[in-house]
């Protein structure tokens, strides 16, 4: 008897994370068409942007300052990650309230520190060819901040980096 | 005869009266305007710029970009220094010997064309002050004894302000008055004594209460530190764009010499360096240790350690990570309370963009907002 409510009680889980883990799908499909749907100019930006491949993608972050990004200029990048697989970038937000948005490839990781991301690993319906993800990010304060990446050592990646012109 | 020396004399006490009434009278007065001035957008061309913006209290008097932006948002060459205790500097600028006046230092972000950093002509900064005279009229009136707004009056009132951005409440300078040691950690006193010791000799060039200061007497407190050694033949260079004295001078003798910066609350002015290229102070300490920073990519790409014109006093040391632990430490022992900061230097008017834990003083005046 008890045997049997063990399990009921254990298909009774499964059930439910089933509809748990669809809801997360459906609510992150709904989100990302949402997203696509509204920022739809910037995604297409994001997809056309020229990618440089001159710059070696800095080991440190002292290295990232001799290379900083001013974001008022969108730009892409193209890079080979070194062997221990994590580079830095240094980016220059001269506005208040910036909203940017990141689109880079999926086998990369992107962290800003004292920025938010507030919408990560969306698919860009504009370009979903290009296997690359979205994220959103909104640095509040102006300043220089300093982007780490992290991949496969030795692995191709590619970042773009746009600003928002969608408002919300 | 006797009467003439009579008005004289008469004239004489008045005029010292009076002198000596504005001495103790007027500048809180001048000082209650400049913290108005500092704060206000107003004074910048268009509207996205205040004294305070760029030397934030928030931020050590100074702001976390590596390099200055302009009123376009063209970043500078420089880094931002930090006004904490610019009351007692004797020059006030990084890459000049000649800026002895906080008076004509100010006027430089704040009228300089190149680069435009608040951009503002003086006709335009007081037809802006003169539209908000409910606000100004007052501060005038009581600093001054007149609302007549001019350039004199303003740049007068933020020097006056800015002397009172002063602050040696450290542990260090705590432990110096009292020589009670328990004021510092023992990795903090340990750090000290790296400091001082004759392997490391930081003292040598930041000496004094600011510790800015080379303790050898009639010496420049400008230095090269040997962050670059970009080669041109037989010769290595700072970046073009940012030479230090050689700007001033013309000299190859003087290039990449820039002041040497006060230490007091160095955790709180990142990033460091003339212009902002070391992100930690463990990279800064790592240069010294080196004897020169090594830049292996990039356009400024090179040796600093080869560079001619570096200090000879850099010349580099061994350090364990322990150490190099413990004068951090002792970095942070000269630190003042940022809580004292916030509360005297509290900006009366609102932020133009609200942040997270930033709270604006009751009743903030909104602030100035442009329109092209």
């Amino acid at each position: 008897m008890k045997s049997n409510h063990v399990v009921l009680a254990s298909i009774l889980l499964l059930l439910n994370a089933s509809v748990f883990a669809a809801t997360d799908s459906d609510s992150q499909e709904s989100v990302n068409k949402r997203r696509n749907a509204n920022f739809k100019l910037d995604y297409t930006k994001a997809c056309g942007q020229a990618l440089q491949q001159a710059l070696l993608l800095p080991a440190t972050k002292e290295l990232a300052a001799q290379h900083e990004i001013n974001v008022n200029i969108d730009s892409g990048y193209r890079f080979k990650m070194n062997e221990n697989g994590v580079g830095y970038l240094q980016l220059a937000i001269t506005e208040w309230n910036e909203k940017l948005v990141l689109f880079y490839s999926e086998n990369m990781t992107v962290e800003i520190k004292g920025a938010d991301m507030t919408d990560l690993y969306l698919s860009n319906l504009a370009c979903s060819e290009q296997k690359k993800q979205i994220s959103h990010v909104n640095t509040h304060e102006w300043g220089s901040y300093v982007m780490e990446l992290n991949a496969e050592p030795n692995s191709w990646v590619e970042l773009t980096i746009v600003k928002e012109t969608t408002k919300d | 005869m006797y009467i003439f020396k009579s008005r004289l004399l008469r004239w004489l006490i008045v005029f010292c009266a009076f002198s000596l009434g504005s001495a103790v009278a007027e500048p809180r007065s001048k000082v209650a305007l400049g913290r108005y001035l500092f704060n206000d957008v107003r004074l910048s061309k268009l509207g996205n710029r205040s004294c305070a913006l760029c030397h934030s209290p928030y931020h050590g008097w100074s702001n976390t970009f590596s390099k200055t932006p302009d009123i376009y948002g063209k970043l500078a060459t420089l880094n931002t220094p930090s006004l904490l205790n610019v009351a007692d500097y004797s020059t006030y600028m990084q890459g000049t010997t000649k800026l002895t006046s906080l008076v004509e230092t100010i006027k430089r972000p704040l009228l300089s064309k190149h680069p435009e950093e608040m951009g503002m002509e003086p006709a335009l900064l007081i037809a802006r002050l003169k539209s908000a005279s409910d606000t100004y009229s007052i501060l005038f009136e009581n600093a001054f004894g007149s609302t007549e707004v001019t350039l004199d009056k303003v740049l007068f009132a933020l020097a006056e302000y800015v002397k009172t951005i002063r602050s040696t409440d450290t542990p260090y300078h705590q432990y110096l008055q009292t020589g009670n040691t328990k004021l510092l950690t023992v990795a903090q006193q340990k750090g000290l004594t790296l400091f001082n010791s004759e392997r490391l000799n930081c003292r040598a060039c930041h000496g004094g209460q600011l510790l800015n200061n080379r303790t050898a007497v009639n010496q420049s407190n400008f230095a090269n530190t040997g962050l670059y050694g970009i080669q041109s033949g037989d010769k290595y260079y700072y970046p073009a764009e940012a030479q230090g004295l050689e700007n001033e001078t013309g000299s190859h003798h003087d290039n990449g010499k820039f002041r040497i910066p006060s230490l007091v609350n160095v955790t709180k002015t990142g990033p460091w360096g003339h212009d902002g290229s070391f992100a930690t102070l463990t990279a800064v300490i790592e240069s010294y240790a080196r004897g020169g920073r090594l830049t292996v990519s990039g356009p400024n790409k090179g040796d600093g350690r080869n560079n001619a014109q570096k200090d000879p006093l850099i010349k580099g040391f061994s350090l364990t990570n322990a150490e190099k632990s413990q004068l951090l430490s002792f970095l942070n022992a000269l630190t003042v309370p940022a809580q004292n900061e916030l509360s005297e230097h509290a900006s009366p008017f609102c932020a133009l963009v609200k942040l997270k834990g930033r709270e604006d003083i009751a009743n903030c005046i909104p602030p100035f907002v442009y329109r092209d």
